[in-house]
């Protein structure tokens, strides 16, 4: 599904704000968006909000005040019966992995196709084709309680990305891997943004972010702060030398 | 065989299962007995209403209770009759059975046709009457006022109590059903809401993935429905054995007031659809319940 204007942004923030209750203020006036084909890192300490910032995203939550737009689309604005449809636009790795239990793993990676209408056939091709691809193609008739948390995230990730969604929300999806498998999960995630998706990957893994060269969100005490990809930064300063 | 179809993605291993299981299976026994009575009751009513219905026998003795004759005090109470039944509302004609008649009637039973005259026979009036409008007990109060020996019909009077009665069991027997499709409705919106909290991080994942609230209520709806539907037809089958065994109990040889009680094959249909019934209604009020609570979710 493409929006018919490429320029407009996938997400766009205007001055949100979340605070839970009582509670203090989680996120403050934050603006900012991101560009279809875009890709960015989301870093802070924890408890900085990372998690807080990507379930406004999915829409999981609805901000205190300010304005979210999803696919050029007011949040505040978009009846309930809409909302699902959004979502199928919108993988999510949780950091909590968030699996059916009484779900195989072939039937947790299946949902999202089942849920939006797919065709049996398909649906088995595709989530065959995604068990391969992160290696669980032996666990597809297991439970995920007798599953490894890095078995288990990687399933969460299919999951995430098995309808090639526009936009792509993941909360620590290396986790809980080995560096060979968050290397391959990186690789994925790559191969998905060069189709188009756009992706936004909360981490504290500074390995991957030293090595995958994209720009990032800094949270800190609810504010957030654009840091350029190293490479941006380099031909900045390489300009700023030369002139 | 669909990737969904034998295991639906909402864990339905609770045991709310067995248990809206159990209350249908009650509730269709209890209402399939009920039901039962209440169409038997219905033909009854019936057979009986048309006995009661067009026409009225009046009687005006001729003799008193200590066998004296009671002379021109006959006519005067016929008289009096007359004109109480001009001004009823509802009777359409009526005429003085002549003596002729009466032998006529009376001759099958009585060998000696001569003998009929001699007889103390009442004088009749046999009234015509629009059942829809007339009002047995108000020409009744009338006539004791002003002519106390004159009787309207015994037998009728009879029968229009037991129609009463009968009218006010079926009441009962609505009043029942009316009861058991309610408590069915309040134990599946009761069973709906707590596997809805149980399930809630179940639902918010399938949210999460773009499941819209329609097909996680249907899931609850199909669920109540075979559960329902499971009780429903063992209810039926435990409920038909009793009610037949009431039947034969209340065989017409014994009870000819009774006769007419069996039921047709509409009524039979009706009954058999019984647990059909309930579990549709468990399907709509799962639906509805589920969608309801649903919405008041972001």
């Amino acid at each position: 599904m493409q929006d018919n204007a490429d320029n407009i942004p996938i997400v766009d923030f205007h001055r949100v704000h979340l605070k839970y209750d009582q509670g203090p203020t989680v996120l403050k006036n934050l603006e900012f968006d991101l560009k279809r084909g875009s890709f960015h890192f989301v870093t802070g300490e924890s408890g900085a909000g990372k998690t807080s910032l990507l379930s406004l995203m999915y829409l999981d939550q609805r901000p205190t005040s300010g304005r979210i737009q999803i696919f050029g689309q007011d949040l505040s604005q978009v009846p309930r019966s809409k909302i699902p449809y959004l979502r199928r636009r919108i993988g999510v790795v949780f950091q909590d992995f968030r699996l059916l239990d009484h779900l195989t793993t072939f039937e947790n990676v299946a949902l999202p196709l089942w849920l939006a209408g797919m065709k049996e056939a398909e649906i088995r091709r595709r989530v065959n084709e995604m068990l391969m691809w992160v290696g669980l193609e032996r666990n597809m008739r297991a439970y995920p309680p007798v599953l490894a948390g890095g078995e288990k995230q990687r399933i969460a990730i299919a999951r995430a990305v098995i309808n090639r969604p526009d936009l792509l929300l993941a909360d620590e999806p290396t986790g809980n891997v080995d560096d060979e498998m968050a290397n391959r999960i990186m690789y994925l995630f790559n191969e998905l943004n060069k189709q188009g998706t756009t992706l936004l990957i909360a981490t504290h893994n500074q390995e991957i972010i030293r090595r995958n060269d994209k720009p990032r969100f800094h949270l800190s005490k609810g504010n957030l702060e654009y840091i350029p990809a190293p490479s941006q930064m380099y031909a900045a300063q390489t300009q700023g030398g030369t002139r | 065989m669909s990737l969904f179809q034998a295991k639906r993605a909402l864990p339905f291993h609770d045991s709310s299962a067995l248990f809206l299981s159990w209350i249908t299976m009650l509730m269709v026994f209890v209402a399939t007995l009920a039901l039962l009575g209440a169409l038997s009751i219905n033909n009854v009513i019936a057979i009986w209403q048309r006995g009661v219905s067009g026409a009225l026998t009046i009687q005006v003795p001729t003799y008193l209770p200590n066998g004296e004759a009671r002379g021109d005090a006959v006519q005067q109470d016929i008289a009096k009759t007359s004109e109480i039944l001009d001004a009823t509302r509802g009777v359409i004609s009526y005429s003085v059975v002549s003596d002729d008649k009466m032998s006529d009637l009376l001759s099958p039973w009585i060998d000696d046709s001569k003998a009929i005259p001699e007889l103390p026979l009442p004088k009749l009036l046999d009234v015509q009457i629009n059942a829809d409008v007339f009002d047995f007990f108000t020409l009744k109060d009338q006539l004791a006022k002003v002519a106390p020996l004159v009787q309207a019909d015994a037998h009728r009077i009879t029968l229009m109590h037991l129609i009463e009665t009968g009218r006010r069991i079926q009441q009962m027997l609505s009043f029942i059903l009316l009861l058991l499709i309610l408590t069915t409705a309040f134990t599946v919106v009761y069973t709906s809401s707590s596997t809805l909290a149980v399930h809630q991080p179940t639902i918010h994942i399938l949210h999460m993935m773009g499941a819209k609230d329609s097909s996680i209520a249907a899931q609850y709806a199909s669920r109540d429905f075979m559960r329902a539907l499971m009780g429903g037809v063992i209810g039926l089958l435990l409920a038909i054995p009793l009610g037949w065994l009431c039947s034969r109990m209340l065989m017409p040889e014994q009870l000819p007031l009774l006769q007419g009680a069996s039921l047709s094959w509409t009524a039979w249909s009706v009954i058999l659809c019984l647990p059909l019934g309930i579990a549709l209604l468990a399907f709509i009020t799962a639906l509805l319940t589920v969608l309801k609570i649903l919405r008041r979710a972001i």
